[in-house]
């Protein structure tokens, strides 16, 4: 790792998020408790919107100043709550770790970095001022952190017959990269596009993903405010593949949004096919380890689709 | 996703999909106004469908010209 000094916390947050998008891996900022962590939430917040992995490491004051609800400055009230903004973050972070002794903390540790980086979402290690000196074991480096996806295979395998057919099916099928491309399988996603032969689309929001060379790309789909006719073209297609979609009104262009009855969208954690009025759960629903500090919901789209049937 | 897009793109490997011919696409019709001074000239368009600007900017005595689009629609 090296180390950026910024010179406030909310420019760090936004640096470590540009840090990510731009290398495909978590981007890290340290901050301090209180202003600090109050300060960075902003930038913090834009991540977990747009599913960027980002580790925000706050260093908090000691347990024995928190439990006695020690004055300390630019805290709130005269017996002030030091975990307030730990409160706060909770709705803007996937997961985190409170590390109140150096027991567990180096597994507490790797367990939210596996959070962050399989959620594509900010996590948050809180670490009182009395571990500043605890030591653990070097050796624990050696052992590397388990970031593969808790896949479904056979719900995968019934997921992707399902796509296969509806494609085939279809008389001028196109491909929609999205937003959320972008933090789960931009590498993935340009081969599809390679080895599909069909005509391709980027979203606003997917915006440098692919070659807009490229000889099937067709252009930038923004809805109401794409290129003339683009909206028009990806509209006429009777099966669009949407991978990572992420309607939101700047990115599908005023809520002009595909109908979902020629969409197949392929997403984080599941795929709906609504040629086989179908939604495939792919990844494991417990890709949490522990169900402490986290509010912050998964992504889910915009409409209920309560006719599927959901296989998991 | 990325497992289940390698496991589509091995599925799809040994399809042939019937050629389909890219879309056509429409033009751009812009209001152009334009400022000049002696080096520079400054080209603002403005599309009023996409609430997008494109300012282009030409320096005559280096030759270098810059432009910003306001809209990633508008490809520069």
């Amino acid at each position: 790792m090296r180390f950026v000094g910024n010179s406030n916390e909310l420019n760090a947050s936004y640096a470590a998020d540009g840090y990510a998008r731009a290398n495909g891996t978590p981007g890290c900022l340290i901050t301090t408790h209180g202003v600090g962590e109050l300060s960075a939430i902003n930038g913090i917040g834009g991540a977990a919107s747009e599913r960027i992995p980002l580790i925000h490491v706050v260093g908090q004051t000691s347990k024995m100043f928190q439990d006695k609800n020690v004055m300390i400055h630019h805290s709130m009230g005269i017996k002030p709550d030091h975990q307030i903004y730990n409160k706060i973050s909770k709705h803007v972070r996937a997961d985190a770790a409170e590390l109140w002794n150096g027991d567990d903390a180096a597994a507490e540790i790797d367990r939210v970095i596996r959070e962050c980086v399989l959620k594509a979402s900010p996590v948050y290690i809180f670490m009182p001022l009395d571990l500043h000196a605890h030591q653990v074991p070097a050796s624990l480096l050696e052992k590397k952190i388990d970031l593969s996806m808790p896949v479904d295979t056979a719900s995968q395998d019934a997921a992707v017959a399902a796509i296969k057919e509806a494609l085939t099916k279809a008389k001028n099928p196109v491909i929609l990269l999205d937003m959320l491309v972008h933090s789960y399988g931009v590498k993935e996603a340009t081969k599809l596009v390679d080895a599909v032969k069909i005509p391709f689309f980027a979203s606003h929001g997917a915006k440098g993903i692919v070659d807009e060379d490229h000889p099937r790309f067709v252009q930038l789909y923004n809805g109401s405010v794409s290129r003339p006719g683009v909206a028009e073209a990806i509209e006429g297609s009777d099966e669009v593949l949407a991978v990572g979609w992420f309607p939101a009104d700047t990115n599908g262009g005023l809520f002009r949004n595909i109908p979902e009855s020629k969409r197949i969208d392929v997403m984080d954690t599941y795929v709906t096919v609504s040629y086989v009025d179908t939604r495939f759960r792919i990844m494991s629903n417990t890709i949490r380890s522990t169900a402490r500090s986290t509010t912050m919901s998964t992504w889910r789209p915009c409409s209920k689709r309560s006719s599927k049937l959901w296989l998991t | 996703m990325a497992p289940l897009l390698e496991a589509l793109i091995k599925a799809l490997a040994d399809v042939a999909f019937p050629k389909v011919d890219m879309p056509k696409l429409g033009k751009h019709e812009l209001d152009v106004d334009t400022a000049n001074d002696t080096v520079n000239h400054n080209y603002l368009w403005y599309d009023q469908k996409m609430h997008a600007r494109l300012i282009i900017n030409l320096n005559k005595n280096t030759g270098h010209a810059w432009a910003i689009s306001s809209s990633p629609a508008i490809s520069l």
